[in-house]
């Protein structure tokens, strides 16, 4: 079972209103693609959380990376997934669209969490990272990169003490196998004993240490990166790059700070938190993302696996009851995961009679070929090349029945039938016929029986009128 | 090195990297990014056209990454023809070999590649015969200079919105067992004979990977998809039937005899049925590409021939290259002498003729 596949068969084409309630009204949040609301299965009355996307390849890529990862325990699950017709009320007719089935978290944000607790605690922090953390290695392992990893994108399972965290919003995740013209060869393919062993191969091989790049891809980084954003400010409450005196405003300077990766530990905040931690954040907001500690390291690191007690209470909590720091920390957050995603170019074909092109150009400057034959296809003049396409096998009829007068015939009988067959080329009953009779679309490579292609002519005419006349 | 070394250059950091490049190129924007290297489209103020800019990540840190740098920059250097991606310009801030650390390629900037297109949008039939038509004269000029690509997939076709293609990253070092491991998308167009290097391999590869690429234009989703060797294998099967006795015959490795002969007799599934919504000369030309004895598979110049091109091609514009000369490639070179070497095929570089062309177009 290929994954495509997979991802098709899963989305139902029934209506989701046979099994599900939909409250419109109420909206829990707003992903990167859209809202998600409430609905309620009839069967169970189990509420569950629902996202609707308009039916896009972009969309329908989010789908299937999300359900790739959904089978870990901190990645939102999915549900079930419908293609169904939806028009909202301010639309004038419906849309094709994806709607999302996913489990209810009702625990909230991490943020909005954290200021609910009074005494979130170092050890507290670290067991989120963790969970977090378990995450992105799953999504890392199936060459996945969020790209989106922010504290809106995690969510709490309830409100329960010990609640797990889970990662959800694959609205910018993407594959991650190298970007246009990376070179042949690219280890981040190769698991990591393979490049330790070629590692050594090559040490030996030149008789020099190598530093090899990372065989982390620069996306796949950028999630640790912003995951190093996280772990500071749960810490201590505000972000790095960041001046505490301009705690309500993006400082202007955050831009230069952030490029030059300097950050510190403000001693009113952080002289109680352990160093374990300072080091995890140092190995996290490297600059150079071949620097950069790899989620492997992370799950390694003494903070997310030591038995201390780390009881000592953050100031974070105390600082993120202001909204209007959250909101500022976050929008800061988001704006730098934009700036560091690549952009993919999102560029689309113009239609070929419209082209540019140079292959097409001198085809038009030789003059071999008409130049209205770059026409068929275009959707303006579709009634129009119809007709005259039609036209065009009734010349073909003509010309077969027509007596034959002398050896020319043969070449005006190609003429005609190649005009015909450019603009009645989508026929398939057409297709097959001329197949028959050795036509290789620009002549007939053997003698033709004049009569047969008469009646396989006078066919495409009246499987073309009937559709014509039928809507 | 805070000093400008040469009149004429500017620096500038992109992405924590830094870029030292020549006054006429502008207005750089990182593009992508790998191991081996950042790419990033700029502006060239002589021409007035989008180019994009690769810098190499450390080419000489060893002997291994020299070769393979001297080797990419030959290869660009060699091809020159509009289906295949080649060099516009080639430059390095340094003037002294001692001082040589960085080269920069710079090649048309193309846009996107025919993996994000599929993605973004499906494609009508008629595109889909022009860009298979553009991905085959390539190949014809390739394989006419003795070049197997090896690795062709949707990702190594540049396209740009006037249906212009090029085919990217040919050629180069020979993949690692390793990179045929696990889920990854280059295996899917590999040819099963490179798969399970089943023998020698010759130049029809390519033609295998092009016939996957065809189908999944055609289909909207990849035909051939394993999760490892021998699922691949198995995938293909389910369509191309198990191989034919005089087939096995010629396999060299009696590992893989024996594997095939116990294998559970498949037949040939009909194109027709999976492609029903293709053309016929369409699904003739998948049939002629898609064969498993890479003996009977057409080649490029033969499948410039099929019907499915007519409208499209014109015989003579669909040339052949010189000889590339491959004598290099075995030799094994001390670190300082694959950098001498590709310092001086940077200096003897001579750039596109522009006039030539324009000539050419007022003959036309």
């Amino acid at each position: 079972m290929t994954e495509d596949s997979t991802v098709d068969r899963f989305i139902k084409e029934t209506s989701i209103l046979e099994e599900y309630n939909i409250n419109w009204t109420q909206k829990l949040g707003a992903g990167i693609s859209g809202p998600v609301r409430v609905c309620v299965k009839k069967s169970t009355q189990e509420r569950f959380a629902l996202k609707i996307l308009i039916d896009r390849p972009k969309a329908r890529n989010e789908v299937r990376l999300h359900m790739m990862c959904a089978s870990h325990p901190n990645i939102v699950k999915i549900m079930e997934v419908y293609a169904n017709s939806v028009q909202f009320p301010h639309e004038s007719s419906p849309r094709a669209r994806l709607l999302i089935v996913m489990e209810m978290m009702e625990g909230g944000e991490l943020f909005h969490r954290i200021s609910q607790h009074k005494h979130f605690t170092e050890k507290m922090a670290s067991q989120v990272t963790k969970q977090i953390s378990l995450a992105l290695q799953h999504c890392h392992s199936l060459n996945i990169a969020h790209r989106d990893l922010k504290p809106e994108n995690l969510l709490f399972k309830d409100n329960s003490l010990d609640a797990p965290v889970k990662l959800c919003d694959f609205g910018f995740a993407k594959i991650d196998q190298g970007d246009l013209m990376t070179p042949q060869f690219t280890p981040y393919y190769v698991a990591p004993q393979v490049l330790e062993a070629q590692r050594r191969h090559q040490k030996e091989k030149s008789g020099i240490i190598p530093t090899s790049p990372t065989p982390y891809t620069y996306n796949k980084s950028c999630d640790l990166w912003s995951l190093g954003v996280i772990v500071y400010v749960m810490l201590c409450g505000y972000p790095p790059f960041y001046s505490k005196h301009h705690s309500r405003t993006i400082p202007k300077d955050m831009r230069k700070k952030i490029m030059t990766g300097s950050f510190d530990f403000p001693e009113e905040e952080w002289s109680q938190i352990s160093e374990m931690a300072k080091d995890i954040v140092r190995k996290l907001l490297k600059v150079k993302p071949e620097e950069r500690l790899t989620i492997e390291g992370v799950l390694a690191h003494p903070w997310l696996n030591c038995t201390e007690a780390l009881d000592n209470v953050l100031p974070s909590a105390q600082m993120m009851m202001d909204k209007a720091v959250v909101a500022g920390i976050q929008q800061a957050h988001a704006e730098q995961l934009a700036n560091m995603r690549i952009q993919d170019l999102n560029l689309s074909l113009k239609p070929l009679n419209s082209v540019n092109n140079p292959i097409l150009r001198k085809r038009k400057l030789l003059g071999t070929k008409p130049n209205d034959e770059l026409f068929i296809n275009d959707p303006e003049n579709e009634v129009e090349d119809t007709n005259v396409a039609l036209e065009k096998l009734r010349d073909v009829i003509a010309q077969c029945i027509l007596p034959q007068a002398g050896d020319s015939d043969d070449e005006k009988l190609n003429e005609v039938m190649h005009e015909a067959w450019r603009l009645n080329r989508d026929c398939k009953l057409l297709r097959d016929g001329l197949h028959g009779l050795c036509w290789d679309g620009r002549s007939f490579s053997d003698r033709v029986d004049r009569l047969k292609l008469a009646e396989i002519v006078k066919q495409a005419i009246e499987e073309k009128t009937n559709l014509q006349d039928s809507p | 090195m805070s000093l400008r070394s040469r009149a004429g250059f500017y620096r500038q950091e992109i992405n924590r990297t830094v870029w030292d490049v020549p006054e006429r190129y502008r207005d750089l924007i990182q593009i992508g990014t790998g191991a081996y290297g950042t790419v990033c489209s700029a502006i060239d103020r002589k021409t007035g056209v989008r180019v994009a800019i690769k810098k190499l990540h450390r080419p000489f840190q060893s002997r291994l990454f020299a070769k393979r740098a001297y080797r990419e920059l030959r290869l660009l250097k060699h091809m020159k023809h509009e289906n295949v991606i080649g060099l516009l310009d080639v430059f390095t801030s340094e003037i002294l070999l001692d001082r040589f650390h960085d080269f920069y390629l710079v090649m048309p900037f193309m846009g996107t590649d025919l993996g994000k297109l599929m993605k973004m949008e499906r494609l009508c039939e008629d595109r889909v015969q022009f860009l298979v038509y553009q991905i085959l004269r390539g190949l014809k000029y390739i394989h006419s200079a003795g070049i197997i690509h090896r690795d062709l997939k949707p990702g190594n076709l540049a396209v740009n919105q006037n249906c212009e293609l090029k085919i990217l990253d040919f050629g180069l070092a020979r993949q690692a067992d390793s990179e045929m491991t696990g889920y990854v998308v280059t295996r899917w167009y590999r040819a099963p004979e490179v798969i399970l290097n089943w023998m020698h391999y010759s130049q029809t590869v390519d033609i295998w990977s092009v016939g996957c690429i065809m189908a999944e234009m055609l289909l909207g989703r990849t035909l051939f998809k394993g999760n490892d060797h021998l699922d691949q294998l198995r995938e293909i099967m389910k369509i191309t039937g198990t191989p034919a006795p005089d087939f096995i015959t010629k396999l060299q490795s009696q590992d893989a005899k024996n594997y095939i002969r116990g294998l559970p007799k498949v037949p040939k599934k009909d194109l027709n049925t999976i492609f029903f919504k293709a053309s016929s000369e369409a699904v003739s030309a998948l049939e002629l590409m898609l064969v498993l004895d890479p003996d009977k598979r057409v080649s490029a110049a033969e499948a410039l021939e099929l019907p499915l091109f007519t409208e499209f091609r014109e015989p003579e514009e669909e040339t052949e290259a010189l000889p590339y000369d491959h004598s290099m490639d075995n030799t094994e070179l001390p670190l300082d002498q694959w950098k001498r070497h590709t310092f001086t095929e940077i200096l003897s570089f001579q750039p596109p003729v522009t006039e030539i062309r324009d000539s050419k177009e007022t003959s036309l």
